[in-house]
């Protein structure tokens, strides 16, 4: 007996500041809809500037550059209310699900100084293409990199109720909040029948 | 129901002077059919010149669609760290010709005193640069 | 030098607008102190709703001179014979304090549609 809903997870480990963590699994075959998207993680302060790329069945929902707190809820909002629900569900059947995690992704970009003197639009190359390894080798592609296996996300699919959705001790919503490494982020993936 | 899908086509840029005005001038991709909404907020660099978690207006933006034929209005950028922050996007209903030019221009309004920015136009160290980012809720035809 | 008139001429076909009228225009902005020196007055705001107005003499306007209005801001940091900025809305043009002078004349080409 397979009921309406299920909260699909994704685990990924960030160990260092600026660490782009790429991960793919594939959904549940009996659900054939994802509804919504969100994420969870210990520090709050983690979330300002990182940023949260997906792709389902090879085709860009969020482009690498946007923002992970858009995504996320916190001790004093509901899952279902901060989850970012998808107005038009994307159809899905055992579908490769794709996502790369970018800690502090944006503050990277502030000390750049090749940009016109008075600012302007940041080129997307730039926000998608950025110096950041792993492993040693330069991450140049959404699609095709390899990671080590101690970086990588675990590809988990257990309910994500019954691993329980509380993200413990939430820190106070300081801006400068401190950011302990490593930290988890797990994806919760919304299906729906 | 409406042919396509929904994708999520953010746009970023960069103030680095807190008096010289931000001209935005991007061209949309053409996969991009119709904007469903838009949303504009603060990303990084405000809260390493502010100890607060809100402000409520760091700057005005002004947007354009269509190769200026359509000027959406102008939107207040806040500054909000907080976790209730909305998420909510502004409802616009877009039509976007293919390849067409988004324009628009961004005048920041917060820190324009002399202690971040000299008479001579020169910023101090007081002064961090900051990202903002306009979300298009878009319907993509790829 | 762009022909001014030709440039908005082709601007406004491209963009599938039709002119009803265009003239240019001529704005005189003060700067006036009292007697002590401080300065009273150094800007001047227009209404241009429903119309475009083209800044043609933007190198002959000091450097700081900010320009505003609902679709445009516009900061003259440099000279050039080459910038054509438009404005729509509220058009507001404020000289900038190293100004010293007690006038100066920004020339707009005011465009109607129909």
């Amino acid at each position: 007996m397979i009921l309406g809903y299920r909260f699909q997870k994704v685990k990924l480990r960030i160990s260092k500041a600026g660490q782009r963590v790429y991960f793919n699994t594939e959904t549940d075959k009996d659900f054939t809809m994802l509804k919504g998207i969100a994420l969870s993680v210990g520090y709050e302060g983690a979330l300002y500037g990182s940023t949260f790329g997906f792709r389902v069945d090879e085709k860009e929902i969020f482009d690498e550059s946007h923002e992970a707190h858009l995504l996320v809820y916190s001790n004093d909002i509901s899952p279902n209310s901060k989850m970012l629900l998808f107005e038009m569900p994307v159809p899905v059947k055992s579908s490769k699900v794709e996502g790369i995690y970018t800690d502090s992704s944006l503050q990277s970009l502030l000390g750049n100084a090749s940009y016109n003197p008075s600012g302007g639009v940041i080129s997307r190359n730039e926000v998608n293409i950025k110096k950041t390894y792993v492993s040693g080798k330069e991450v140049v592609k959404f699609s095709n990199f390899t990671v080590d296996d101690n970086l990588v996300a675990y590809a988990g699919s257990g309910s994500g109720f019954g691993g329980g959705f509380g993200i413990g001790a939430a820190p106070a919503p300081d801006p400068a909040a401190q950011v302990y490494y490593p930290y988890d982020v797990r994806v919760i993936l919304f299906l729906s029948k | 129901m409406t042919k396509g899908r929904i994708t999520y086509y953010p746009v970023q840029f960069i103030i680095l002077n807190p008096k010289a005005p931000v001209t935005i001038n991007t061209v949309l991709p053409n996969h991009i059919s119709r904007i469903l909404g838009i949303k504009a907020i603060h990303s990084v660099g405000i809260e390493q010149m502010s100890s607060e978690s809100y402000l409520p207006v760091i700057g005005h933006l002004s947007l354009e669609f269509n190769n200026k034929q359509y000027h959406f209005g102008n939107l207040d950028i806040p500054f909000d760290n907080r976790p209730e922050a909305s998420d909510e996007y502004l409802d616009a209903r877009i039509d976007v010709q293919p390849n067409s030019l988004l324009t628009g221009n961004y005048e920041n309004k917060v820190f324009t005193d002399s202690a971040y920015v000299g008479a001579d136009g020169v910023v101090t160290d007081k002064w961090k640069n900051y990202i903002v980012t306009i979300y298009l809720k878009t319907l993509s035809n790829d | 030098m762009i022909n001014i008139e030709d440039y908005v001429e082709r601007q406004m076909r491209r963009r599938g607008i039709e002119i009803a009228y265009a003239r240019t225009l001529p704005i005189v902005v003060r700067r006036i102190t009292d007697d002590l020196g401080n300065v009273i007055t150094s800007s001047i705001t227009y209404e241009a709703y429903n119309q475009y107005w083209f800044l043609v003499n933007a190198f002959e306007l000091p450097v700081g001179t900010r320009i505003t209005s609902d679709t445009n801001v516009m900061l003259i940091e440099a000279h050039s014979n080459d910038v054509i900025e438009e404005f729509w809305g509220k058009i507001n043009i404020e000289l900038p304090a190293s100004f010293t002078g007690s006038l100066c004349q920004a020339l707009f080409y005011q465009v109607l549609p129909k």
